[in-house]
């Protein structure tokens, strides 16, 4: 952030006190104010990391256009409880044979966490995490929708997500074809 | 520490409510990918492929990045029992791109694949009251259809470790299964060909949803006992809400399934009949793409001759008038 050099002191002194806090102050699209623990803030978020490390955090509220109020209120919640909780031996999935890059299971609070949001919530969230850069938010969504896609046949995901089907009939054909075991309806 | 009332942690005693507000289909394409990645490779990725062209895409990228994420299942499918009689795990191959994943059943039990249709596998298994039982399954959804209406009881212990008189049994109770597809418990047709139990001539049966029981269908005529000869003689397919099977005088006999009260009647009668003294002699029934009945025959005069006779007959109801045959010799089934 660029220092107007006018007010230069001000400023200084300003920095160091919000610096001597130890919680930020996050702003909604609708202007509600959260506030969420600086560490947990830093450390999930690398947006938010850079923010801070780059001092452009506003001590009346850092503007985050692009969220919502639920979702921010969401995602603050989240970090907070992150930086409660106590961190567990976390498992390494063995069920997932093709993944590359090993996934953490999301402990039994993090379940809880979000499987308590609606669909719009958790949408929200996703994209809330995805935007302050929350890698193991997102992870722990994702994990969240793939469990909701489990079992299900594609009419049944765009059901549950709905998403139309927007395949040609041609295409639909093709599909058919080479999933016959998923579309067969004679 | 928010500005907000703190939430309660405990689980929520009502489901989330569902909301069509969002549209699912423009997540960003990494983030789409990232839970691509936790499904598994069939039939999660399988089925998320399927879903729309965004999420085609996202999954065809996956591809790209890492070999074979996405599993090619093009059918046909081979089921592979990992052991004899009843087993609880089987490998489900594709034949054109010879991938293939392990399938356990839902529900438990080990059974034994006596069928399949329509990406269905019908499984049958001994059920802990002894009776046989029929399950059809869906090895990519993992919907499973119990059919209430039981075959029969055996009269030993179902958990002995005599796996083989299972399967003989098994394979004896359920020689040939037709039904309907994409089954639900409201709404399946089932048709077997099974074995005639004492007191019991019925070899061809059908139920469906909401029956408890086997309804006979028509009289298949005089037959010799013995489970290879019926099997040999006696086919029953589904086709478009009807079952259609066959007699021992070779009458093929229809019954449509849609009405209350479901009443076989005779299609056509197929010549030749398999004369007796014939050491081999099988029919089947297949049904073309194009809704056509076909018999297959095939006849061994003697074990010296290495050959065997095939007979195709497609049954068209317009040649009777010509020909005086409803039967006309197939030479091409219209496949690739």
């Amino acid at each position: 952030m660029e220092v107007d050099k006018g007010k230069g002191e001000a400023e200084e002194t300003r920095k160091v006190a919000e610096a001597d806090r130890d919680t930020v102050t996050l702003k909604s699209s609708d202007g509600k104010l959260f506030e969420v623990s600086k560490e947990a803030a830093a450390r999930l978020s690398t947006v938010l990391a850079g923010m801070i490390a780059g001092g452009s955090i506003d001590d009346n509220g850092t503007d985050l256009k692009q969220i919502g109020s639920e979702a921010l209120e969401n995602v603050v919640d989240y970090c907070n409880k992150h930086a409660n909780s106590i961190p567990s031996a976390a498992l390494i999935s063995s069920s997932i044979s093709f993944n590359t890059a090993p996934f953490k299971e999301p402990e039994e609070w993090e379940r809880k966490f979000v499987d308590r949001l609606s669909h719009d919530a958790l949408f929200d969230l996703v994209e809330a995490a995805n935007f302050l850069g929350m890698e193991r938010l997102l992870d722990v969504t994702c994990h969240k929708i793939s469990e909701m896609m489990k079992g299900k046949s594609p009419d049944q995901i765009r059901e549950v997500f709905n998403i139309k089907n927007d395949y040609t009939k041609e295409e639909l054909e093709e599909i058919r074809q080479e999933l016959a075991w998923a579309f067969y309806d004679d | 520490m928010t500005t907000t009332t703190s939430r309660d942690d405990g689980p929520t005693a009502s489901p989330p409510p569902l909301s069509h507000a969002v549209d699912w289909a423009s997540v960003p394409s990494d983030i789409l990918a990232c839970v691509c990645k936790l499904l598994s490779a069939v039939p999660g990725r399988v089925c998320f492929r399927a879903v729309c062209r965004s999420w085609r895409a996202v999954a065809d990228d996956l591809t790209h990045d890492q070999r074979a994420a996405v599993a090619r299942m093009p059918p046909p499918w081979v089921v592979i029992p990992l052991e004899s009689g009843c087993c609880e795990q089987f490998t489900l191959a594709s034949v054109p791109t010879m991938q293939s994943f392990r399938w356990t059943p839902p529900g438990g039990a080990g059974m034994r694949c006596v069928g399949s249709s329509g990406g269905w596998i019908a499984g049958a298994y001994i059920g802990g009251d002894r009776k046989i039982r029929l399950s059809l399954l869906n090895p990519l959804t993992d919907a499973r259809v119990d059919v209430p209406a039981t075959l029969g009881r055996v009269w030993y212990m179902p958990k002995s470790k005599d796996s083989t008189r299972e399967e003989i049994v098994l394979c004896s109770a359920v020689q040939k299964v037709a039904f309907s597809p994409s089954p639900t418990e409201k709404n399946f047709a089932v048709a077997v060909l099974t074995y005639p139990r004492k007191g019991n001539g019925d070899v061809i049966v059908f139920t469906r949803s909401g029956c408890s029981g086997w309804c006979a269908l028509a009289d298949p005529g005089p037959f010799e006992r013995g489970g290879d000869y019926i099997r040999a003689q006696l086919d029953v397919a589904y086709h478009r809400g009807k079952f259609y099977y066959m007699s021992m005088s070779n009458t093929v006999w229809v019954v449509d399934m849609a009405v209350r009260y479901p009443k076989p009647e005779p299609l056509a009668t197929f010549q030749p009949a398999i004369p007796r003294g014939l050491l081999y002699g099988r029919h089947h029934l297949a049904v073309t793409g194009d809704g056509a009945v076909h018999v297959v025959s095939s006849s061994i005069h003697c074990l010296s001759s290495s050959g065997v006779d095939m007979l195709v007959q497609r049954y068209d109801p317009t040649s009777r008038a010509e020909q005086g045959s409803p039967w006309v010799k197939a030479t091409c089934l219209g496949g690739e």
